[in-house]
């Protein structure tokens, strides 16, 4: 049942990506079983017209060939053969002009399928991107599709399917002219290939099962020799034998279980072809009795020609049937991780009567949050509230609950307790896309894209080369930039574009920045955004930052103290509540708070007598 | 030695191939023998029985214990012969696979132990992207052409015993249908060509599909993804590299489908030969049976050319992954030419003569003429602005790159003169981001090289991670991560921050770096790290990396980098008292800590 509606499922995404496909594959069955028939209906007129010119003694012994005589007394043989000829061209020819037309297309569907993925995985509720169950579950997904190639299997099977459904109706419907007798009988014995496969299926099924956790640790450990960041340590740590001995381990068990599990298909498969020899035996023996008269009505050798080909070819195509349909459910299963990701539930797009336009003010009401299947309170009864243009620094320590926070005003999760008001109006009662278009955010772990610089930074906002430029100079990143080669369309990242350019951790980050600015979003999150900058840079950037958010809302999560000095007030989440919310001066005052053990700690080795200042240097 | 390597001729790849085969699963030899026996025999059966059948069913007097019996015969000899087919083939599978994994192995190992210089070398990975590819399936390269090599045999004998009876009945039919598959090989040769011409663009594209992909399957993109609204641009995006792909597969498809029309006509003159001969034969006097039989060696003649030469296409394309391969692993990839042990003195004294570097296959030199003496025992701090190349640094001293001028040499002897792994044994080298693997606690710190448990427990003391450690149920056995055990725990910053230590503390290094090791951690963890950081420095040479000037103001020496190289060096006071560079940057780093502290230092 579960395999039915992935199908159908399946059938609905593909029909989604190519209506067209289908036309195709329909066509390619009609194209294929008209083939299947034409070469055994038309040899048989061939074989029956050489009967009929032997037994009627229209050719006499120690005749010699002349080419005249191919008009005239053997004009029909000429023409039945010529028939087979022709039908082959022609077979031939729309073979190949089918064969063009699908690959193209199939290889389309291929690699539109992870596309529907990708669109899904960006879709989805944000919540199941933090869960580890669904990030398994997309691992799995993946997995299916490049190690099983599980989405080709399936489609592949699916064209046969089809295919051979065509040719099987074909070729009954000539078998049942003959007797129904060896069709039953036929089917008995295709009865019996099908079972020894069930069986076998299953315990494949469950022998790959078995290998699902031995092969993802063998992955992981063959992962570690193809992945960059462990190379150093691989060297400086001399670890190589360590992985080694674990992936040869690893390669010892998995080539066992295999071995023994190919002895069995072996076997199997020998015996399968021996009931393939049986079928045989059993057509030609019976065909060739009715040839003779016994068994039924006689029937000439062009008949006998006739339904031995359809009789051989028809337990050919039941059989491929059945494997494509075995492959098609086993693939299923293989995906079931897809279809199971595709139906998740997408983030509902909300067009609301609220439309925000300008964000006055921010008010958490008693907001509570556990992540999804945790009991752990991360955010418990948090109260607090920002008003429009003020400078909020948040700071706690590693765990604390602060980028939580900023997820739940960021809507990517919804509190379970409590409620969050932008300008006295519960957030989710806002229309997503302009509520999406007031906030801005930069998170510690943000990412950019392998687009030209400008096209990172305003992303589907319009651009505005001038807005563009000043901001890159508030930034910071103006010169760099123009010492591109193609300035702000450069394409980040080489891999993706040998022109591309890859830029350091800091200058990222400022690229970030530069983007989240350029949004002109009413507020403005900043989580840990300068950790890769060093302190030129950084300090550069908070600086600026005043002239950067305008009159912008602002919120800052940093782990340098320093930075939140010069912010309206500060909000100090300890073990998920909030203990503390004030200016640094007040903080400062509670030798005992948390905030100032934190900004000592940092702030200590950084005194220096009074009265230096900063010198002018050009840096 | 590396250089009689590789003026050595080393022999075909298939006698390699063959050879390492022999050495280590020469029971596969056993089943081929069986199964190229079986299976020449079995078609060819399917292709003679009829005509026997039908010379019973034309004759005057017709037995039917005869066609009980010739039937019976046809069944035996197939059943048996294709059980055994069947049977050997898929035996003979998994060593065939095992094959490819060892030879996986043999490339794993190169991966692992190459001169790290490769590893970041982008070029490198296009030069054996073949090689690469040669043990990646059961399908392609090395394992593709065993199996290959295990069906071809009983192709051929099939194909000698089809040839013998088309040519009985004339050779102009043999000839025909050798000529419509040869041509149909060689115009299958310039789809080849053609889309080897293309691979460069098909591989483009394919990589930029693959991009895509791999962004948008990255949960990581999806905060900004959701954020920016971005999702539709990246659809589009995705959208539009398939279809450059397909572009270029159609211009593929488009030429190969024109070669095939032209096949075709090949296949018709075949055809008509064919069948013409046949006719004119049988009007001549041949029986039916006899025609039956020649009908049917005709077209298996013509479908097992077809086949054979579509494997040796395989088998030729396969051949360039799997020489490749061979290139791969001839090359000497791993460089220890040094042969002197590790010095014998506690710690190390180092220094940098006119080093000059850049990065293999780019033109900017990060340093030009750096000189730079660490004494033993000193503590010497790396400080500058990003991209000043102060990882570098390290990535020389630990000998992950060569220097392109100048030396750097280590108690006065030029660090290549050093055998390689007792070199790198004297370092402990913690970076900012520490990998942690999917191993019990105590390989994390032992990394391979197990001690006794107390030397474990002790390093995990001094980092101070023993609380931890042994409030895990496991134990030093308890796996970390979850990637291999569900039960795996998944350790905090500041924790995997100590568990470095743990593992430097094990290593028993005769020096320290430090690169960067606590960026992204709160204050208060800072501070800890901190502590843990003496127990594992104590008197030992110590490099350490950081922008943050607080926390490296204490070292002996500081050196600070611009674009420039070493622009600035000495001790904090020292620098401070230049006012320069260094000082710029500690003032700016430390102006928003001033004034509260210093009224509070006034207090006390």
């Amino acid at each position: 049942m579960k395999r039915l509606r992935s199908f159908f499922l399946f059938i609905k995404i593909a029909f989604k990506i190519s209506p067209s496909y289908f036309v195709l594959l329909i066509l390619g069955g009609l194209l294929s079983s008209g083939q299947i028939v034409a070469n055994v209906l038309l040899p048989k007129y061939l074989v029956d017209e050489l009967v009929r010119l032997t037994n009627q003694k229209i050719i006499a012994p120690g005749y010699a060939f002349k080419f005249g005589d191919i008009f005239t007394a053997f004009s029909q043989v000429f023409l039945f053969g010529a028939l087979i000829v022709l039908a082959n061209l022609l077979f031939g020819f729309l073979d190949k002009t089918h064969k063009r037309l699908l690959d193209v297309k199939t290889s389309y569907v291929d690699k539109m399928f992870p596309g529907e993925m990708a669109k899904k995985i960006m879709a989805v509720n944000y919540q199941y991107l933090e869960d580890p169950y669904y990030l398994d579950l997309k691992e799995r997904a993946l997995f299916a599709q490049t190690n099983q190639s599980a989405l080709r299997n399936l489609v592949n099977a699916f064209a046969m399917i089809i295919q051979e459904t065509i040719t099987i109706i074909a070729l009954i419907t000539i078998m049942l002219t003959l007797s129904v007798y060896l069709l039953i009988a036929l089917l008995i014995t295709i009865g019996l290939i099908l079972l020894i496969r069930i069986y076998f299926k299953n315990y494949q099924v469950s022998f790959m099962r078995s290998l699902i956790p031995v092969n993802r640790r063998y992955g992981y450990y063959m992962s570690l020799g193809f992945n960059f960041p462990y190379a150093k340590d691989i060297r400086l740590y001399d670890a190589s034998d360590l992985i080694l001995d674990h992936v040869k381990k690893y390669n010892e068990t998995i080539m066992k279980s295999f071995l023994k599990n190919y002895q069995k298909l072996g076997l199997m498969t020998g015996f399968i072809r021996i009931i393939n020899a049986l079928q045989s035996a059993i057509i030609y023996l019976y065909i060739a009795f009715r040839t003779l008269g016994i068994w039924g009505e006689k029937i000439s050798l062009g008949s006998f020609t006739m339904y031995v080909n359809s009789a051989l070819r028809f337990s050919g195509s039941v059989t491929r049937f059945f494997d494509q349909f075995v492959t098609v459910s086993q693939m299923l299963d293989y995906l079931e991780p897809f279809m199971e990701f595709m139906s998740l539930e997408d983030e509902a797009e909300k067009k609301g009567n609220h439309v925000l336009t300008k964000i006055d003010s921010i008010r958490f009401e008693n907001v509570s949050f556990a992540y999804p299947k945790s009991d752990k309170l991360v955010l418990e009864n948090i109260s607090f509230s920002i008003k429009a243009g003020e400078r909020i620094s948040i700071v706690g320590l590693n765990g604390a609950g602060k980028t939580t926070l900023i997820k739940l005003l960021c809507r990517l999760y919804k509190p379970q307790q409590g409620t969050i008001y932008v300008n006295d109006i519960d957030i989710q009662e806002y229309d997503s896309e302009s509520y999406r278009k007031q906030i801005t955010a930069v998170f510690q772990d943000f990412q950019m894209f392998a687009y030209s610089i400008e096209d990172n930074v305003t992303g589907v906002e319009p651009k505005d080369q001038e807005k563009l430029m000043h901001i890159f100079k508030q930034v910071g990143i103006y010169d760099k930039v123009m010492s591109l080669p193609n300035q702000a369309k450069t394409p980040l990242n080489k891999t993706y574009d040998e022109e591309g350019t890859e830029l350091s951790g800091g200058e990222l980050q400022k690229l970030a920045i530069a983007r989240a600015l350029y949004k002109d979003a009413s507020l403005v999150i900043l989580d840990e955004p300068t950790s890769a900058l060093d302190p030129l840079a950084e300090a550069e950037i908070y600086q600026q930052f005043n002239d950067l958010v305008h009159d912008k809302t602002a919120i800052y999560i940093s782990h340098r103290m320093s930075s939140s000095v010069f912010c309206d007030r500060i909000l100090i989440i300890d073990g998920g509540k909030a203990v503390d919310y004030d200016t640094h001066q007040n903080l400062m005052q509670k030798k005992e708070s948390l905030y100032y053990k934190l900004f000592m700690a940092q702030a200590k080795n950084y005194q220096i007598e009074n009265g230096l200042k900063l010198k002018e240097h050009a840096v | 030695m590396e250089n009689v390597k590789q003026t050595v001729k080393k022999p075909h790849a298939l006698v390699r191939m063959l050879k390492y085969l022999k050495d280590n699963d020469p029971a596969i030899i056993w089943f081929f023998v069986v199964y190229t026996i079986c299976s020449s025999i079995h078609p060819v059966v399917g292709v003679v029985f009829p005509k026997y059948l039908i010379t019973l069913l034309l004759g005057e007097n017709v037995v039917i214990n005869s066609v009980l019996f010739v039937v019976a015969i046809f069944f035996l000899i197939s059943a048996v012969t294709s059980f055994l087919e069947s049977y050997t083939f898929y035996a003979s599978n998994t060593r065939i696979t095992y094959l490819r994994i060892r030879y996986l192995f043999i490339q794993f190992k190169l991966f692992l132990t190459m001169d790290y210089k490769y590893v970041e070398d982008p070029t490198f990975g296009n030069e054996y992207e073949l090689a690469f590819e040669a043990c990646s399936s059961n399908n392609n390269g090395i394992e593709q052409i065993y199996h290959s090599m295990f069906e071809i045999v009983a192709k051929i004998l099939s194909i000698i015993m089809y040839v013998v009876l088309v040519s009985m009945l004339t050779p102009w039919a043999f000839l025909a249908i050798f000529l419509s598959v040869i041509v149909g090989y060689f115009t299958s040769k310039f789809v080849e060509r053609y889309r080897y011409s293309k691979r460069m663009e098909l591989a483009h594209a394919n990589r930029k599909t693959r991009y895509y992909n791999e962004v948008t399957y990255d949960f990581k993109f999806g905060k900004d993804i959701r954020l920016y609204g971005l999702g539709e641009k990246v659809m589009d995006c995705y959208r539009n590299e398939i279809f450059n792909y397909l572009k270029v597969f159609r211009r593929i498809k488009n030429k190969e489908y024109g070669w095939a029309l032209f096949d075709l006509f090949f296949v018709l003159l075949s055809d008509i030969t064919v069948y013409a001969f046949l006719i004119i034969k049988y009007l001549e006097g041949m029986d039916l049976a006899s025609f039956t039989m020649y009908l049917g060696a005709c077209l298996a003649l013509s479908t097992a050319l077809k086949t054979i030469i579509g494997d040796l296409t395989v088998m030729r394309n396969e051949m360039r992954y799997v020489k490749d391969f061979f290139r791969f692993i001839d090359t000497p990839l791993v460089t220890n030419d040094g042969t002197l042990p590790p010095p014998e003195d506690e710690t190390l004294e180092v220094e940098f003569q006119n080093v000059s570097f850049k990065y293999p296959k780019t033109e900017k030199y990060i340093y030009k003429n750096l000189n730079l003496k660490i004494a033993k025992g000193e503590k010497l701090a790396i400080v500058g602005v990003n991209g000043a190349g102060k990882t570098t640094l390290v990535k020389l001293l630990t000998r992950l790159f060569d220097v392109e001028e100048g030396e750097i040499l280590v108690n006065g002897v030029s660090i290549k003169q050093y055998e390689l792994f007792g070199y790198l044994s004297m370092f402990s080298v913690v970076f900012q981001n520490i990998n942690i693997y999917a191993f019990p606690v105590r390989q994390n710190v032992t990394m391979g090289h197990d001690r006794t448990d107390e030397e474990v427990w002790d390093c995990l003391i001094k980092a101070g991670l023993e609380e931890k450690i042994a409030s895990l149920s496991g134990g030093l056995d308890h796996m970390l991560l979850k990637v291999i055990d569900e039960n795996g725990v998944e350790l905090s910053g500041g924790e995997n921050q100590k568990l470095a230590i743990a593992r430097a503390l094990f290593k028993q290094a005769k020096m320290i770096i430090l690169d960067e090791p606590t960026s992204a951690l709160d204050a208060l963890a800072e501070a800890d790290i901190y502590q843990r950081f003496n127990e594992l420095v104590s008197d030992k040479t110590t490099i350490y990396v950081s922008h943050r000037l607080a926390s490296t103001k204490f070292c002996d020496k500081i050196a600070f980098f611009n674009e420039n190289g070493l622009v600035e060096y000495g001790t904090h006071d020292e620098l401070m008292a230049l006012e320069g560079q260094y000082y710029n940057m500690f003032v700016t780093q430390g102006k928003y800590y001033q004034t509260e502290e210093n009224d509070d230092e006034t207090v006390a």
